[in-house]
């Protein structure tokens, strides 16, 4: 088994334990709610008829553990449920839903990390600089502010006392755009939800960035790089971000759970269609299965994004390799 | 006998502790301005029938929708209620919530991490891959979850929050015990005679404890920040008064009232900040930088 | 024949080696492989050898800081390994432990009174003031006075030398009967040496401790041991007193590390025979067959790389050499 495939393998096997972990989080919160676990498994408003059809399919007179097998056979098949509220299975719901959530959180990523990097960067070059004190307390601040209310500030600063950028929605709905005008209009309700997504994010990325390239710049390979004769740019570029880095990709590829969390919030306050409002309208709700179907697929997404950057990382980092 | 008594008592010697660690600590400005602006924010919770003349979630002591006087500083919301004496008594709410939620998470922890990181064998293989899944799942939306399904009540929330956060302190212990573990001083107790529990708590968790409580002070701010986060979503008590649902209650009406969301926003902002910043003060503390150049 | 106060019998520790959960071999490092010895009461016996040749094991074993892989340690009688968790315990006080690193040895975050006390409180009923009075007492006798400007301070506030003394007094507290000395003077400027090596003297005079001395250092021994045991690649090689170990080596191992010895004396120093091995010391997870040492050894033949030398009894002195072990003593 040449090594990277010992490494797919290997993440894979760590995987797959995970994301029976969640659905048996999910069967066990399912049960011990209080209430009656089929209303909880299939809504409040269930009907009889519904109940009776359903029986079958997840064994509801059965003994517990054989419950537990039907569930976990329907949800590895992608049954994850059916919304009786707004008569749609919950997957369905989730999947109309999901490309608008991908939309702002990888915007966020994209902001946060490149902005973060630079900020840490920057900020590193000269410690305890003026320009190195705004950077940090910028961090501080982003890192420290509560999402939903800075996407309130936005929302009331840019968007409605400004009325520079629309305050809710991911496009004009009267207008109808297409083409090319669509992405730019999708775009322009996307800046006020993405910034504030990535706030955090960029917050701790400076920080991480900054005490990372901190901690290599002082080291003795750096001054064996510049005592060469390289110019002081490159030293800094081409050899401290290199492994200044490292931590900082772990925490992106980490923070993909951190970002639904957000997201969730961020798209309520601007009622972006995502699966973050799909979720506030089903807590409002109270339909249940969908709740339960919503938090299952999320940390499956999670749970495989995180195994993708392992993997990567592994491929990437000639260190993890060899072990 | 001849010879004096050793002056070593508990009090000078805890005493002589405080002072050293405050005259390192002041060194970092910032985590001193955090300090007090935490002991502030403390100051007002205690002290919250003092300094407000309304009381806090009662509908109707004013017309409805404010904007800011004297008489209400914070303004009023939807249904007439005083925002400023919500928010000074929101404070007592958020600091409960996020101090026994970081509190009963750190136990949590602690135990844990000791026990797994002493011991090790298939405990601590089963408890790591317990902790794993908590961080790789999105812990907020387990708690969100977590309330939705059993209840909104405090006493929910900060269980939600606790069961998802004792993870991340359990792993820093474990690494500090297993590293501590096999130091001199340790083989030494176990020579003199100590029990395991004696050597655990006594020997290695007084060096072990210290990033967790560098840890703690976030812990606070995220357990704060996840109940107003909760709360925002509408699964928060709604009988106790919370910036949270402030906030929730704010979004509808952010074109007509924008103090409704302004303030309770800031004192979410000055509790995390001063919690960060006394966070990377503690940080300092244990872990000195030396200035370069 | 007076009954030894430590008797090793047989003691085998492997350590399994295993590379991740898709590859599972077999392998094992060889640290302690069949070693036998025994130290008689108010003797200090010398383990030596080179860094990883298993004394330092060897002396977690004889601690019951680790379980062996077989065989047996019997202390005053008592097989060790077969008592409970709580006889242990009581036993404890009498086999004590002084450690190399005088760094490491003491807990940063105690002061010396609390370090000292914990065997009082751990093992008898005293009262605070009794333990106090009781750790000023140890405090003199190993040698820092006035005690009270001790007590209540923290480890990082003492020397190396002061830090030694000060595990030496933990060691003593319960008046111990058998000491394991781990190279409790390596890690020491050389001028401090002298000075903990003749506290220890002194404390067995005074006390009637028996010593099992680790040390790589041959000069330390030949100041302090009346018996020594050369260790190599987990086996014990050879056995002597002390004189006559350095006076005849019997082994060709023994005799390559006296020839390394520094000897103060520069004329005899430049005139004696330097012995210099050849090779790199094999490694303990595939030790050569035979007997462990015949890769390096200047007099080895053909049957020392098959046949494995037991270690044979010569008068009052051990060896384990094909060769050697038929010279009589003189």
């Amino acid at each position: 088994m040449t090594s990277i495939a010992r490494i797919f393998a290997r993440r894979i096997l760590q995987a797959i334990p995970l994301l029976f972990v969640v659905i048996t989080i999910n069967f066990v919160i399912i049960h011990m709610a209080p209430g009656d676990p089929t209303y909880t498994l299939l809504g409040e408003s269930a009907t009889p008829e519904f109940v009776q059809a359903m029986r079958a399919r997840f064994g509801l007179d059965q003994p517990l553990y054989l419950q537990y097998f039907y569930y976990v056979s329907r949800v590895i098949q992608g049954d994850l449920g059916f919304s009786l509220l707004r008569s749609q299975s919950v997957s369905s719901l989730i999947l109309e839903r999901l490309p608008a959530t991908l939309i702002l959180i990888f915007t966020a990523m994209a902001i946060s990390t490149s902005v973060g990097i630079f900020l840490g960067v920057t900020a590193s070059r000269k410690p305890y600089s003026a320009s190195d004190n705004i950077a940090t307390a910028a961090a501080l601040f982003g890192v420290s502010t509560p999402i939903f209310w800075l996407g309130q500030l936005f929302l009331i600063l840019f968007a409605i006392y400004a009325g520079l950028l629309p305050t809710s929605g991911m496009r004009d709905l009267r207008a109808q755009f297409t083409g090319f005008d669509l992405v730019l209009d999708v775009a322009r309700h996307l800046i006020l939800p993405a910034i504030t997504l990535a706030a955090f994010h960029l917050g701790f990325i400076t920080r991480l960035t900054r005490a990372s390239m901190l901690e290599v710049l002082g080291q003795d390979y750096m001054t064996t790089a510049r005592s060469k004769g390289l110019d002081e740019r490159a030293v800094v570029y081409k050899h401290g971000l290199r492994n200044a880095l490292l931590p900082v990709t772990t925490y992106v590829g980490l923070s993909m759970g951190l970002l639904f969390g957000g997201a969730i919030l961020t798209e309520t306050v601007f009622s972006w269609p995502g699966m973050g409002t799909l979720l506030y309208d089903s807590l409002r709700l109270r339909d249940y299965p969908a709740l339960l179907g919503i938090f299952i697929f999320i940390s499956v997404m999670v749970i495989i994004a995180d195994l993708v950057v392992d993997i990567l990382y592994g491929v990437l980092d000639p260190r993890i390799r060899s072990s | 006998m001849h010879r004096q008594r050793v002056a070593t008592t508990q009090e000078t010697e805890a005493l002589r502790q405080i002072n050293s660690f405050w005259r390192q600590y002041r060194k970092n400005r910032a985590a001193v301005i955090g300090f007090f602006i935490l002991a502030g924010i403390c100051v007002i919770a205690l002290a919250a029938p003092l300094i407000t003349w309304y009381p806090p979630l009662r509908t109707n002591v004013a017309d409805p929708f404010m904007p800011p006087t004297p008489s209400h500083p914070f303004g009023t919301d939807d249904l007439g209620r005083d925002l400023y004496s919500t928010a000074m008594y929101g404070t007592r709410t958020s600091l409960a919530i996020g101090l026994l939620a970081a509190g009963i998470s750190a136990l949590i922890g602690i135990l844990v991490g000791a026990i797994s990181g002493y011991y090790g064998g298939k405990a601590d293989d089963l408890l790591m891959r317990t902790s794993e899944v908590f961080l790789v799942i999105p812990t907020f939306l387990l708690a969100l979850i977590i309330v939705a399904m059993f209840g909104a009540t405090i006493q929910n929330t900060i269980f939600a929050i606790a069961i998802v956060s004792w993870p991340r302190t359990a792993r820093l212990l474990r690494a500090q015990f297993l590293s501590i573990k096999e130091t001199d001083f340790v083989e030494a107790a176990r020579v003199v005679g100590s029990r395991n529990m004696d050597i655990m708590f006594n020997e290695i968790l007084p060096s072990a404890i210290f990033p967790v409580i560098v840890n703690a002070s976030l812990e606070v701010a995220t357990a704060i920040l996840t109940e107003a986060g909760l709360s925002f979503l509408g699964v928060g008590d709604p009988n106790v008064p919370s910036w949270g649902i402030m906030l929730n209650n704010a979004q509808s009406y952010l074109r007509t009232a924008w103090w409704m969301a302004a303030f309770p926003g800031l004192m979410l902002l000055l509790t995390c900040l001063s919690l960060n910043l006394v966070g990377d003060g503690l940080n300092d503390y244990f872990n000195p930088r030396l200035k370069e150049r | 024949m007076e009954e030894p106060l430590v008797k090793v019998t047989n003691l085998k520790k492997y350590f399994d080696i295993r590379k991740g959960l898709f590859q599972r071999k077999g392998e094992f490092v060889r640290a302690v492989d069949d070693v036998s010895f025994e130290i008689s009461y108010g003797e200090n016996l010398a383990l030596v050898g080179e860094s990883g040749c298993g004394k330092t094991t060897t002396a977690r074993l004889i601690l019951r800081l680790l379980k062996p892989t077989s065989g047996t340690v019997y202390y005053s009688g008592k097989d060790l390994f077969n008592l409970t968790d709580e006889e242990m315990r009581r036993i404890r006080p009498k086999i004590q432990l002084v450690s190399q690193n005088p760094h490491a040895s003491l807990n940063p975050r105690k002061n010396i009174m609390q370090i000292l006390s914990k065997p009082f409180k751990l093992h008898t009923d005293m009262k605070r003031r009794e333990i106090q009075d009781n750790v000023l007492d140890l405090l003199e006798m190993v040698g820092l006075s006035p005690p009270e400007l001790f007590a209540d301070r923290h480890p990082h506030e003492f020397s190396g030398g002061q830090r030694q003394r000060i595990s030496i007094a933990r060691a003593i507290a319960l008046k111990p009967s058998f000491i394991v000395a781990d190279e409790p003077v390596s890690a020491l400027d050389v001028s401090v040496r002298a000075q903990v090596l003749n506290l220890l003297k002194d404390l067995q005079a005074k006390l009637g401790i028996t010593y099992l001395f680790i040390t790589h250092d041959l000069a330390v021994v030949r100041s302090v041991s009346t018996r020594v045991a050369v260790m190599y690649l987990g086996k014990l090689v050879e056995i002597a007193e002390v004189s006559k170990l350095f006076k005849e080596p019997l082994h060709p191992y023994t005799e390559a590390l006296l020839s390394a010895t520094p000897i103060p004396n520069p004329e005899r120093s430049r005139s004696r025979q330097r012995i210099i091995l050849g090779g790199d010391v094999p490694s303990p997870i595939n030790p050569p067959s035979g007997c462990p040492f015949h890769t390096r050894c200047p007099i080895a033949v053909e049957k020392c790389k098959s046949i494995e030398p037991p270690l044979t009894k010569i008068d009052d002195r051990y060896v384990a050499c094909l060769l050697r072990a038929r010279k009589t003593s003189f």
